[in-house]
């Protein structure tokens, strides 16, 4: 039996399966493409260069994938930009060439399960800002993982982070996934999980903010971030650091004032004897301090129950696919989750949108929970 | 290039000026041949090289989410696997779950 825990994220997508004793295989591929114009030069290198991520395109042309992308642009003599399958989390929809590239992403890190293969599938949460945005997100991938033979189930993302790192507290506490498009928070009791939510800015909204309030360009700010920022340094006056610190502040803030709102609008709070543990993940928060600022900001909120450790997970950018696989290991007997059947026409599918649940009323005290805000969506619900 | 030397004389610049000067006119006169030339080359390779047809689900009109998801995809894309730690707790979780059935 084949088993496979998969992360599609904005920036990588990401694998892990079991390998020999107590270790994993893990596989990644940066979530981005470039066409270029083909020649008989090109395609023939190509060809020959085995270390390049490519696919012949419509018209001769050539698609980079990968990190072959991501070189290509950043070596080429004008400026170019790779294009993103996702944006903020969920299937880009201004990108017309998301699915193909999508299902050649995917298939080249999951790989085929010709026999049956059970494979657990990190899905994000519902967002806070828009409800039902990641249902047709979901939808499309478990259509391409079910097509490559894999019986699929999904869980929230923040759920993953608990699953590979909260063992010892038996599966209880704060799971949060900060990922290049959005913010997944998971809240479980005993592998139970009680809430999920997700907001649509993490790190892409960071860049952008950043770049906005500053001098600097987005993919400048980017490198910025990745080659010489610390929250632990003082940033102030320093033009560029000091905008992301700004940034990186607010993400913090909101996604703590958040999960105080998510855990206000319980019925009641959890009765744990232990401290609640919460457990940090995704590229965002691998920033040298942030989980020591994210716990600053945490323990000086409203939160309604005391907090035990708050740390980085051992493997920041597997921690989700890693959560995923130990889910798909242990849920065999759970049924499989099927997308439905796509539509003969070439139309956007007409799903009858459920009604929302009535939002409980929030502390008068505290912002009122945004009007798409679900906090409770239990496996039971889904089914 | 004479106008530049001439308007540079009649002006008694300096000769760092005209040095400039000169660099300036000999990258303007590059830059306005390349185009062209560019574009014959590609033309004439794109001519005569084996157009591959793509799988009909590539297509970049089809709306996203909307395609048939392809049988066999076609690329070269690898996926080098690394090892990592497997998680711990796979006997609790189970535990856990059996219970809540």
């Amino acid at each position: 039996m084949f088993y496979l825990g998969m992360d599609v994220g904005t920036m990588f997508v990401a694998a892990a399966k079991p390998a020999s004793g107590n270790s994993l295989s893990v596989v990644k591929k940066r979530n981005c493409f470039i066409i270029i114009k083909g020649n008989k030069f090109n395609q023939q290198m190509y060809t020959k260069n085995t270390s390049v991520d490519w696919m012949p395109w419509e018209g001769g042309d050539i698609a980079l994938i990968g990190d072959s992308a991501m070189g290509y642009a950043n070596s080429a003599p004008t400026a170019l930009q790779v294009r993103r399958p996702l944006k903020k989390g969920i299937l880009n929809k201004t990108e017309k060439d998301a699915y193909p590239m999508l299902c050649a992403i995917v298939e080249s890190v999951a790989g085929t399960a010709p026999g049956g293969g059970t494979c657990t599938l990190s899905i994000p949460a519902p967002t806070i800002d828009v409800e039902y945005l990641v249902d047709h997100h979901r939808d499309v991938l478990l259509q391409i993982l079910g097509k490559l033979g894999w019986r699929v189930q999904t869980v929230h993302e923040g759920y993953c982070v608990i699953l590979s790192s909260l063992a010892e507290s038996q599966f209880t506490g704060i799971g949060i996934s900060f990922g290049g498009g959005m913010v997944n928070c998971s809240f479980s009791f005993l592998a139970e999980e009680m809430f999920a939510f997700s907001m649509q800015k993490s790190g892409d909204w960071v860049d952008q903010v950043a770049s906005e309030s500053s001098r600097f360009s987005v993919p400048e700010i980017t490198d910025i971030k990745e080659t010489r920022f610390s929250l632990d340094e003082d940033n102030i006056g320093k033009d560029g650091a000091w905008q992301i610190e700004s940034a990186y502040q607010s993400l913090i803030e909101a996604t703590v004032e958040n999960i105080c709102v998510a855990f206000e609008s319980l019925e009641r709070p959890p009765r744990v004897k232990d401290p609640l543990p919460v457990a940090i993940a995704g590229g965002t928060s691998m920033v040298p301090g942030f989980a020591k600022r994210f716990e600053e900001r945490l323990r000086a909120s409203r939160f309604p129950v005391p907090i035990g450790r708050v740390f980085s997970a051992d493997d920041p950018l597997f921690a989700v696919c890693k959560g995923a696989l130990l889910h798909a290991q242990t849920a065999e007997d759970e049924p499989a989750e099927v997308a439905p059947a796509p539509e003969p026409q070439v139309q956007a599918p007409v799903v009858p949108m459920p009604q929302p649940e009535p939002v409980p009323a929030a502390h008068p005290a505290v912002p009122q929970i945004p009007a798409g805000f679900r906090p409770t969506q239990s496996r039971e619900d889904k089914k | 290039m004479n106008e530049v030397l001439q308007i540079v004389n009649a002006l008694a610049l300096p000769a760092a000026v005209v040095g400039a000067a000169m660099i300036l006119a000999r990258a303007i006169g590059r830059g306005a041949a390349a185009p062209g030339v560019y574009e014959q080359a590609v033309k004439g390779g794109r001519k005569r090289q084996e157009v591959k047809q793509p799988p009909a689900w590539a297509s970049p009109q089809t709306p996203v989410g909307m395609a048939v998801v392809p049988e066999n995809v076609s690329h070269n894309i690898k996926a080098t696997a690394e090892h990592a730690e497997a998680s711990s707790g796979a006997d609790v979780l189970r535990d856990l779950r059996r219970g809540k059935d």
